[in-house]
């Protein structure tokens, strides 16, 4: 028998996450397969974190972030980031009215609730730190007035591996606000073949708004509620001081591996989004299986390797699985 | 009278003076003092044992000379033994002996003084000496054949090393390499967080038995009984856990719930008990994780249930495996 908060809490969640089904049956209407990175998307949405999306082209990526944005009655805006971007094309700029014979805001795309940043490494560090700090601060700054972005506001960011000439890739420092960097691979052969058939038939297939804002702001209320016992945040901290100091976790061959251990912002970000995870498989609990779920997604871009790992091909996906199977679970 | 007188003077004189000469001849006989040299002949720088010999009654104390370089000037003493005592084949004297290593460096004929040795008997105050005879040594030059060409002098010959002076070089080096090791290994079962010294007695018995004796402790401590029904779980968890990873190799301790399901379908020993390994886990993780407080018959059933797994997944005895097998193989005609 539960203790009645946890008990009440359970029966809440499974009132309040049956829009995560609907959400994802709407989502597998135009896009086949990529179930891991539509669980993300869900998991960014409900734990505020924004996500970039890492995927070779033609994976759907743009189209997953455009659909998720359809399916929420939200404003959304997608940019295309280029070489010669401003930040002033981002943010907005103040634009002199002849008929008021004044200067007047003019508001950037960033001033929507779904913020899709197409390619943001093909864009110079001055138009991605813009947005980053937008993302940071939720707010932007045009002239003398700040602005407060809307709630929600999710910024989805994609970005190739392959075509790397003439990107900007993205410091450590701002890629640490992602909350997830989601790797997106190929569809499986029965999935390619569904995604073949789709788009050679003459159907056409698109997503409905099934959900308001207040929805996901209710939603995300809940998710703060799910309990996350002192065991699993000691199981938190030792993953992350694992990254950091590999040899007291018995790891001492990537001693001289690991440029750059994971932040504290990974361990919020572990927290929230295992309680989103559990929010999504209708628990009102953390249980080890949350945080090993989502350990690769938060943080395999907050670890940097050095040369050495790079010249012995060893990935942060390496060490992510290595720490993994390493730390003591609760 | 005067007569008589003079008579009893002089007998009384000569009484006194037997008397005297009685005492010195008896201790002449009884106390001695000997020197003695192997040879009374040496070349320059030579070097000869000089043995010292005092016999004294037992319980007398012999104040034994100190002897420095230049006490037997002109012969030098080299090196000075210790002062041994020597039981004699009179039981009411004890000898005492030191030997000299000497030489001399001047040729000629060269005298070894008289060595006194002073001592005092039991019963009386009076310090009496002991001295040894003179003794004469001759100290011979070296032939120089002046016909001869003069030659160089000799470069100093490399004496060999002995053990005496190798030992402390030895007991350094493996001193120092005992303390090196000791740092390494100390290091080494800090990094690993495991105790200094690790418990023999543990490691020697067999995992299942481990566990059970674990389950044992478990039970005796009352933890649920107690209200620490997340310690109760911690434990319990832990004890499968580390049993299944000492007996099937399973990292199971870092392992989550799920994923020790998993692996349970890799060894066939413990298929039969997945259910009861899943209940257990299970409902430990809802404990853990989710505040739950199972009945007091779900604690019963989680400790049994886990006692039966190690009890039907332990591995067979040997003893028994022997009895099934046959000692030879069969022998086959033709």
């Amino acid at each position: 028998m539960l203790e009645t908060n946890i008990k009440e809490l359970n029966e809440k969640i499974q009132q309040e996450s049956a829009f995560v089904d609907m959400l994802t049956m709407e989502m597998h209407r135009v896009i086949v397969g990529q179930k891991h990175m539509i669980e993300r998307l869900i998991i960014g949405l409900l734990s505020n974190g924004h996500i970039l999306l890492e995927g070779v082209p033609g994976l759907a990526k743009t189209l997953a972030i455009k659909s998720l944005a359809t399916t929420i009655d939200l404003k959304f805006s997608r940019i295309q980031f280029t070489p010669d971007l401003l930040p002033a094309d981002l943010l907005g700029t103040m634009i002199y009215s002849q008929k008021k014979e004044d200067f007047i805001v003019r508001k950037g795309p960033v001033f929507a609730n779904f913020v899709l940043a197409d390619e943001i490494n093909r864009s110079p560090a001055k138009v991605q730190s813009a947005l980053l700090e937008a993302m940071q601060e939720r707010q932007v700054t045009i002239g003398d007035t700040t602005y407060i972005l809307p709630e929600p506001f999710l910024v989805m960011a994609t970005q190739n591996p392959i075509e790397q000439e003439g990107t900007y890739p993205l410091p450590e420092a701002q890629v640490d606000r992602f909350m997830l960097k989601v790797i997106i691979d190929y569809p499986q052969k029965q999935e390619e073949k569904l995604i073949l058939r789709q788009n050679i038939s003459q159907e056409t297939y698109s997503t409905h708004k099934i959900l308001k804002p207040e929805d996901i702001m209710k939603a995300r209320d809940v998710v703060k509620q799910v309990y996350l016992d002192e065991k699993i945040e000691n199981y938190i901290t030792d993953i992350v001081f694992a990254s950091r100091y590999p040899s007291e976790y018995n790891l001492k061959k990537f001693q001289n591996l690991i440029r750059y251990g994971a932040s504290p912002r990974a361990s919020i970000y572990l927290a929230m989004a295992a309680k989103a995870f559990a929010f999504i498989k209708r628990r009102g609990y953390v249980i080890p299986e949350d945080v090993r779920a989502i350990a690769h997604d938060v943080l395999r871009h907050r670890i940097g390797l050095t040369y050495e790992a790079e010249a012995e091909n060893i990935s942060s996906e390496d060490i992510i699985n290595e720490i993994l199977n390493s730390v003591v679970v609760p | 009278m005067i007569e008589i007188k003079r008579h009893w003077l002089s007998a009384s004189k000569l009484s006194l003076v037997m008397l005297l000469t009685f005492q010195v001849s008896f201790h002449a006989q009884a106390q001695k003092a000997v020197a003695s040299i192997d040879t009374t002949s040496i070349r320059l720088g030579e070097q000869i044992l000089l043995k010292l010999d005092v016999t004294l009654p037992k319980g007398a104390k012999v104040i034994w000379p100190v002897f420095n370089d230049s006490t037997l000037s002109p012969i030098e003493i080299v090196k000075t033994g210790h002062v041994d005592t020597i039981e004699t084949s009179r039981n009411s004297y004890l000898q005492y002996r030191q030997l000299l290593t000497i030489t001399a460096f001047d040729s000629g004929y060269k005298t070894i003084p008289p060595i006194t040795f002073e001592y005092i008997v039991p019963g009386d105050t009076s310090k009496l000496r002991a001295v040894t005879d003179s003794l004469l040594l001759q100290v011979r030059t070296v032939e120089v054949d002046t016909t001869r060409a003069i030659k160089d002098i000799k470069a100093p010959m490399s004496a060999p090393l002995t053990l005496e002076e190798l030992w402390p070089i030895f007991a350094g080096v493996a001193g120092l390499g005992l303390i090196a090791g000791f740092i390494w290994y100390y290091l080494w079962r800090r990094r690993m967080r495991k105790p200094l010294f690790p418990v023999i007695r543990k490691q020697q018995l067999p995992a299942w038995q481990i566990a059970l004796e674990s389950l044992n402790d478990l039970e005796k401590k009352k933890l649920w009984q107690a209200g620490k029904i997340k310690e109760f779980y911690t434990e319990l968890t832990d004890i499968l856990r580390q049993y299944l990873e000492s007996e099937f190799k399973i990292p199971a301790m870092e392992m989550i719930s799920y994923d020790i399901i998993e692996a349970v379908e890799g060894h066939e020993r413990l298929k039969p008990v997945k259910e009861k390994m899943l209940q257990v886990l299970q409902l430990a993780d809802l404990v853990k994780f989710a505040k739950e407080i199972p009945l007091p018959s779900e604690h019963d059933s989680s400790i049994k249930n886990t006692r039966i797994i190690v009890m039907e997944t332990k591995p067979v005895e040997t003893t028994e495996k022997a009895e099934v097998l046959p000692d030879k193989p069969i022998a086959q005609n033709g």
